[in-house]
């Protein structure tokens, strides 16, 4: 009993370290006006770093704004999409299935590079690259898959039997999908929304590429500060960036939870 | 009057018939049960009739309507499954109510309605619990519960008893028994138990391999089956081949004068094991010697050897005992012939 109190204790212990510590830097590394690489602490404190993030010419707002706009659009979007393909491939039969199953995981097995050279020049032609319409579009190529692979295994272990026995209480196709399926589906909504949400919010290739640089989003303006060695304001980009992504997670996870009154029914 | 009248029904799943040109009439208000070995088609039956599956061939007549293409919501009939499959986001009141809420029903009505019904079956106070809460009994029961709430002109019932332990099991049946008698709906139920079948129903339906075998009331099919299977499905049955000729039964060296009016040839007799009665051995009789005995209740069911042939009996536990000489005296008007002969 003790043996495993104490041990259970170290997994915590090592979970602060591994999660908490590289925060802690971040937030030191963002109040910190200038830090020698041989100095254990920084020589001296300052705002530097938030002064010019929350200044409107440097635009991290307006990019916040931005990125959490078509995140959250992909995410809805690609929810449409998912539930339904999810069914399909979960449940049904149908002709050329292992195709369809293969061609769905396509866009994570594929290297992005790939599938985003192809797909750029037959923006070009339709007039979709540097816009933001563009880059969801092709956000939602890169979400799909982990959406429609988690719907698709909870309609698998659904089967048909739910749907029937409310079809044989008299509920059309809309009330036995409202009342009766999504209440199963409930969990992979809240985890398939913070995946796609978070694969499309830190996308930054494929934004970089078929926004050309015109559609900026939060990644898209964090990266040069990371590559031209500025770690103070690029550590102050992070934290907005985890804070955000995290704060839209609970916000999810609280909203849908909510409606499960039955936590044991999580078994899904 | 007939209520569902059922013609020519087939249903074909990759190129095997789940059922064969099916044709029946249930009566309204009648208890039907289906009875058959597992895969035999039952179950697709009942989802035929529900509106679940449509048939490739044939016609479903339900109250003089015919419904054989209309979806299973749109039909008056409720099917309740094996499992009781209640919702289990909602609480056991709103179960019940689902399918008025479907309709549209008032909130106030959905939970008077639910309510009656809760005492209907013996469980006044789990209205506001959740499914995972209740013991299988009353899972089975707040299933029944949910069908009757939409007062249904037809209760179908696929197996609701398979999944519960005896005593329950009985309780249940008599409670379904009950709620008939008291809504007296068209009600056809399956089941794989015979006695189930036998206690509980106002006809019976022997299917087997998609085929209708017979269509009794319980006591015809137990006593005048028209086929083997028929009867090797009710009750333990002893089969001996033989030669029936002139009502005499010619097997293994007897001779037995029997009242069965057969065409000559080969046949099979099925012997019930009640039929047979067990006696101190006499003359012009079968003889042979108790093999085994097993206590089955109150009696004990004796395996006696008489030559090649092993036979069944049913008797008193302590008349007899193992290695004891015995004779059989067979009751040969309750016995069934079937032809052997082929193109019967």
């Amino acid at each position: 009993m003790l043996m495993s109190n104490v041990f259970y204790k170290l997994i915590v212990v090592c979970m602060v370290i591994v999660f908490v510590l590289p925060f802690l830097v971040l937030l030191v590394w963002s109040f910190s006006q200038s830090w020698p690489s041989n100095a254990l602490f920084p020589n001296e404190l300052g705002l530097r770093g938030w002064t010019y993030i929350f200044s409107p010419h440097s635009k991290v707002l307006s990019s916040l704004g931005l990125s959490l706009l078509i995140s959250l659009l992909v995410t809805g979007i690609a929810m449409l999409i998912c539930i339904p393909a999810g069914k399909a491939l979960g449940i049904y039969d149908f002709a050329g299935k292992n195709i369809v199953e293969i061609l769905v995981l396509a866009p994570i097995i594929i290297p992005t590079i790939t599938v985003g050279m192809g797909i750029h020049i037959v923006f070009i032609k339709y007039g979709l690259a540097d816009t933001v319409v563009g880059v969801i579009l092709i956000q939602l190529t890169v979400v799909l898959p982990y959406g429609i692979r988690i719907f698709a295994s909870i309609y698998k272990a659904l089967g048909t039997k739910w749907e029937e026995q409310a079809k044989v209480l008299k509920a059309d196709f809309w009330q036995s999908f409202r009342y009766v399926t999504l209440p199963f589906l409930y969990p992979g909504i809240v985890s398939a929304g913070i995946l796609m949400f978070n694969v499309s919010f830190s996308q930054y290739f494929l934004t970089f590429l078929i926004g050309g640089g015109k559609v900026v989003t939060l990644p898209v303006l964090l990266f040069p500060f990371v590559n031209s060695g500025d770690r103070v304001v690029a550590s102050g980009l992070s934290l907005i960036f985890i804070l955000s992504s995290l704060v839209l997670m609970i916000i999810i996870e609280k909203t849908v939870s909510n409606r499960v009154e039955q936590t044991e029914f999580y078994y899904l | 009057m007939p209520d569902i009248v059922l013609n020519d029904l087939t249903k074909i799943y990759k190129d095997v018939p789940a059922l064969d040109s099916i044709s029946m009439e249930v009566a309204d208000g009648e208890f039907m049960v289906l009875v058959g070995h597992s895969g035999c088609g039952k179950t697709t039956l009942l989802r035929l009739l529900s509106g679940l599956i449509q048939p490739d061939r044939g016609s479903i007549r339900i109250a003089g309507n015919d419904v054989t293409c209309v979806k299973a919501e749109k039909r008056d009939v409720v099917l309740v499954f094996q499992e009781s499959l209640l919702f289990p986001h909602l609480t056991v009141e709103d179960n019940i109510a689902f399918g008025l809420k479907m309709q549209g029903c008032s909130q106030k009505k959905r939970k008077q309605k639910a309510q009656e019904l809760l005492k209907l079956m013996q469980l006044p106070d789990i209205g506001r619990r959740y499914p995972a809460q209740l013991s299988g009994g009353q899972q089975q029961r707040v299933a029944l519960a949910r069908a009757l709430a939409l007062e249904p002109k037809v209760m179908l019932l696929d197996e609701p008893l398979a999944n519960l332990d005896p005593r329950l099991r009985d309780d249940l049946r008599e409670l379904i028994v009950k709620l008939h008698k008291k809504f007296r709906m068209t009600t056809i139920m399956v089941t794989h138990d015979q006695n189930e079948a036998m206690v509980m129903a106002d006809r019976i339906a022997v299917l087997m391999d998609g085929k209708l075998l017979q269509i009794d009331k319980p006591y015809d099919i137990y006593n005048k089956p028209t086929s083997r299977d028929v009867a090797a499905l009710f009750g333990q049955c002893n089969f001996i081949t033989g030669y029936l000729e002139d009502g005499v039964f010619d097997t293994n060296g007897y001779r037995f004068t029997v009242s069965a009016l057969k065409k000559p040839g080969r046949v099979e007799a099925c012997i019930r094991t009640e039929h047979i009665k067990l006696v101190r051995p006499e003359k012009n009789m079968p003889t042979g010697v108790v093999e085994d005995k097993k206590y089955v209740g109150g009696q004990s069911l004796f395996k006696v050897n008489i030559g090649s042939l092993s036979i069944l009996a049913k008797a008193n536990n302590f008349d007899f005992y193992t290695g004891m000489k015995v004779g059989l005296r067979i009751d040969w008007s309750q016995v069934f012939f079937s032809s052997l002969e082929s193109g019967k």
